[in-house]
């Protein structure tokens, strides 16, 4: 038996310390784990090619940027010559702009892709790395095909001057095509993303997505610190800290971007398709449902005390938002972020496929345990919230999906920071945008109906409750506090106020009320959420069929009726309270 | 290591495709000839290192499987080593290393490897002494040379990662990282002036405007008479995010070789 060579191999370097835990790593083990330090999940970098190779389907990507030139328009020198630089980049990096852009399939879904390598001087945004991503936008714009674009650059190419800094107009105002004529553009972050690719179309996506640990801001923090004389806290310009302040959609492990980028472009295919189709082709997309169908007669509910309506709307073990997302839906991805200041988890939100539908997903989420309670802030929304809820609202505007929106809320949270950050404006300003959304919006409200805090996402053509949900304009507890001038009054104000599935049904408040189970939700959460699935299909047949002016002006009627002598519905006195 | 002798025509068609990196015909041919002649070492170790570097789930299986039938074969170990390295197990791998070493002491890469595994499993002072061994028979920045340095420096012992960064200096002149490390390893020994001078020669080699490295220590050396305590903030506040980055090349650097 033969020796088998092993010579000549001394020249690479074949184990690399992880910069982050110092830990020895074999090549081929970092390869094999997608350029992840194993022991410590540092992102290592990655060339733009061997990322596309990571997320695009084997053989697929059709490059289109092999005639793109760098020009030298300002003829720039510094300690050498501009051209020289090019050169020795060219080198390195082994590409020719440090640019490129092409098509490809994820999963065989077609996508248009650019990509920026930032082993070529550092990533920088000159006019050849501008006119690959425009070009890649005008591409996705002419075949509605979806663009992502993977960003890793130190900003602005300062060699190339002011018509570097056009470049950020001439990118952006492609990207503002693309979301003008509803095309999808995923961004995808990588680390730095900084300066004037930040600032520019990087963080125009309507999906923003990043690695962990990716560092992304627009200065630098050497250029914060020495401005404002202060230490940053730890983790300061990471995606987590983005994530946290809202900025992003998505903080991605690389083993999931190629997963999560697939779900977002089927998602975003069906939407496509079903943008072209006829109603009765739109409406069969809806799933069949065993849920019971909602009631709409007042008489065929059962008569419940209203303040034992209020403790089944407050069990802990009432199916909160997202146990309903599990038996509603047949797939959720989760967005997050306001994109002005902080992410706020009291409100959920993200796509959502309903059979062969894709519909956008908004609700408010309270959890059953004290961690999660605390997490979700009992479910009460700060401005940031109603924020990220029109921010999405307005995504689903773009790409003409359904809004199904889930309320669950004491009430928008009464807090400093809250009203410093304008709580009755993201209110005031949630509730008319979607009182004139062009899309169909179906509001279910499942446990509390908090007032305005619910309202501002309650602003649909079709407005449901639960069985055992309650709905006011202020807490029975308020309420007797104000008006009864006794704390201990709120089942008398819970019974005053109406705020019952069978009052509301006759105020014309709610278009009808989702049966419950025998004892509540609680008691079979499965069964409810069939219930709220039977609900929201119905609701969605309906309003699938009508054109976007029929949609407007009917919830235009919907909300304008109310208080209106002759056409506001009225209920009977109480007997026997005072 | 000794050279080939007596390959079949499927394992030098096999290895001409795994030398030009097409990893799926050279694997391909292997397994073909695998089926007529199940027990031959040498189309197992080839289909197997393929398989590596195809991230087939036997292709570990296949390289043990060429260590059991040829037991003294140092090729065979070499190559399981690696596999099982790509697949995390560092104590088998370190194994497998170190029975190649024993086999064919002239294996300087197996040595390298093997001082690597002992690092990783937590055998400090005999990765040192392994990795000395193969970086001094290993010319430049090999592997073993430059992470002889990142040893040293873990261990505290200033002096040997200065004089190991030096030895690497002066084989690679152009390298930018090991000018780096010259740089802060005399700056950590409180040699002010060797310093500045090394820092000099990091700028000569890493000039592009923006990206130039640890520009705040820089601006710091080009002052008149800086202090040291000025000098060490400047550094820390730079080097950090300097370093990753260059890790991060010289990575790619070496996929580019490594394939």
């Amino acid at each position: 038996m033969a020796e088998v060579a092993t010579a000549g191999r001394a020249e690479a370097v074949e184990w690399f310390r992880c910069p982050s835990c110092a830990a020895f790593v074999y090549h081929k083990r970092l390869r094999r784990n997608l350029g992840v330090c194993p022991d410590c999940n540092h992102h290592f970098r990655l060339r733009i090619r061997e990322r596309l190779g990571q997320l695009l389907d084997e053989g697929s990507f059709e490059e289109l940027s092999e005639d793109l030139e760098i020009v030298d328009a300002l003829s720039f020198a510094d300690s050498k010559p501009y051209v020289e630089r090019i050169a020795q980049a060219q080198k390195k990096s082994e590409t020719k702009t440090g640019a490129l852009h092409g098509t490809g399939t994820i999963d065989g879904l077609p996508i248009v892709v650019a990509g920026i390598d930032f082993s070529f001087i550092g990533g920088s945004m000159g006019g050849a790395v501008g006119e690959s991503i425009t070009r890649a936008a005008e591409l996705a714009l002419q075949t509605r095909t979806p663009l992502l674009v993977i960003s890793a650059s130190g900003g602005a190419r300062m060699q190339e001057g002011c018509v570097s800094l056009m470049q950020m107009v001439k990118t952006s105002q492609a990207m503002a095509r693309l979301a003008e004529e509803g095309v999808l553009f995923i961004s995808l972050l990588t680390d730095p993303t900084y300066g004037g690719v930040s600032a520019s179309y990087a963080t125009l996506g309507d999906v923003l997505i990043a690695e962990p640990d990716a560092h992304i801001g627009f200065a630098g923090p050497a250029v914060i610190e020495q401005t404002i004389r202060q230490k940053l806290p730890e983790g300061f310009q990471t995606a987590g800290f983005l994530l946290e302040h809202g900025m992003l959609d998505l903080v991605e492990p690389r083993e999931g971007l190629r997963r999560t980028i697939r779900n977002l472009l089927e998602m975003h295919a069906q939407a496509e398709t079903a943008r072209g189709e006829d109603a009765a082709t739109r409406q069969a997309r809806l799933p069949s449902t065993e849920g019971a169908a909602p009631v709409t007669d007042p008489e065929q509910l059962p008569a419940r005390d209203p303040w034992e309506v209020v403790q089944l709307a407050r069990h802990i073990d009432r199916p909160r938002m997202l146990d309903l997302v599990g038996f509603v839906f047949d797939g959720f991805q989760e967005l997050h972020g306001d994109r002005l200041f902080e992410e706020d988890q009291a409100i959920i939100a993200g796509l959502a496929r309903l059979g062969e539908l894709t519909v956008m997903l908004i609700g408010q989420q309270k959890g059953h345990t004290t961690n999660e309670l605390v997490e979700h802030n009992f479910g009460m929304p700060e401005p940031e919230g109603y924020r990220k809820s029109m921010r999405l609202m307005r995504y689903a505007a773009r790409f003409g999906l359904p809004l199904v929106t889930l309320v669950d809320t004491p009430g928008a949270y009464p807090g400093l920071g809250a009203e410093e950050r304008g709580q009755s404006n993201a209110i005031a300003e949630s509730i008319m945008l979607m009182a004139r959304l062009p899309v169909p919006a179906v509001t279910v409200v499942t446990g509390e109906g908090g007032s305005g805090g619910a309202l501002a996402i309650a602003a649909g053509d079709r407005v449901l409750m639960m069985e055992n949900a309650y709905y006011s304009v202020i807490s029975p507890e308020g309420c007797s506090t104000i008006l009864f001038k006794d704390a201990s009054a709120a089942p008398r104000a819970a019974k005053a106020l109406r705020i019952t599935s069978p009052d509301l049904l006759t105020l014309g408040v709610m278009d009808a009320v989702v049966p419950e189970p025998q004892g509540g939700a609680q008691a079979d959460p499965s069964a409810a959420g069939a219930n709220v699935k039977a609900a929201i299909v119905a609701g969605l047949g309906e309003l699938l069929p009508l054109s976007t002016d029929e949609l407007i002006a009917q919830r235009y009627e919907r909300f304008r009726k109310f208080g209106t002598p002759g056409r506001q519905p009225t209920l009977p006195p109480i007997t026997g309270e005072t | 290591m000794g050279g080939v002798s007596g390959v079949s025509e499927a394992a030098q068609q096999a290895d001409a495709h795994l030398q030009a990196g097409e990893y799926r015909q050279s694997r391909e041919v292997a397994l073909a000839g695998l089926a007529a002649a199940p027990q031959d070492v040498e189309l197992l170790v080839l289909a197997g290192r393929a398989g590596v570097e195809l991230d087939a789930e036997d292709a570990t299986e296949q390289l043990r499987r060429a260590t059991e039938l040829a037991p003294d074969n140092a090729g065979a170990w070499h190559y399981l080593g690696e596999a099982l390295a790509a697949e995390g197990l560092m104590d088998e791998a370190g194994g497998a290393f170190r029975r190649a070493v024993e086999l064919d002491p002239s294996d300087q890469v197996a040595l390298s490897h093997l001082g690597h595994t002992s690092a990783a499993t937590g055998h400090q002072e005999e990765a040192v002494d392994l990795l000395s061994q193969a970086a001094q028979s290993m010319r430049g920045a090999s592997t073993a040379a430059i992470s002889l340095v990142d040893m040293y420096r873990s261990l505290g012992q200033y002096e040997e990662a200065l004089a190991q960064a030096q030895r690497i200096a002066e084989a690679e002149p152009d390298d930018v990282m090991a000018a780096l490390d010259v740089a802060e390893l005399s700056l950590t020994l409180g040699r002010i002036d060797e310093a500045v001078a090394a820092f000099g020669r990091v700028r000569e080699l890493d000039d592009t405007p923006g990206l130039e490295a640890s520009p705040e220590a820089l601006a710091v050396l080009e002052a008149p008479a800086p202090a040291r305590e000025e000098i060490e903030a400047a550094l820390k506040a730079s080097l950090a995010e300097y370093r990753r980055v260059h890790a991060d090349d010289r990575r790619l650097a070496s996929e580019d070789i490594l394939g």
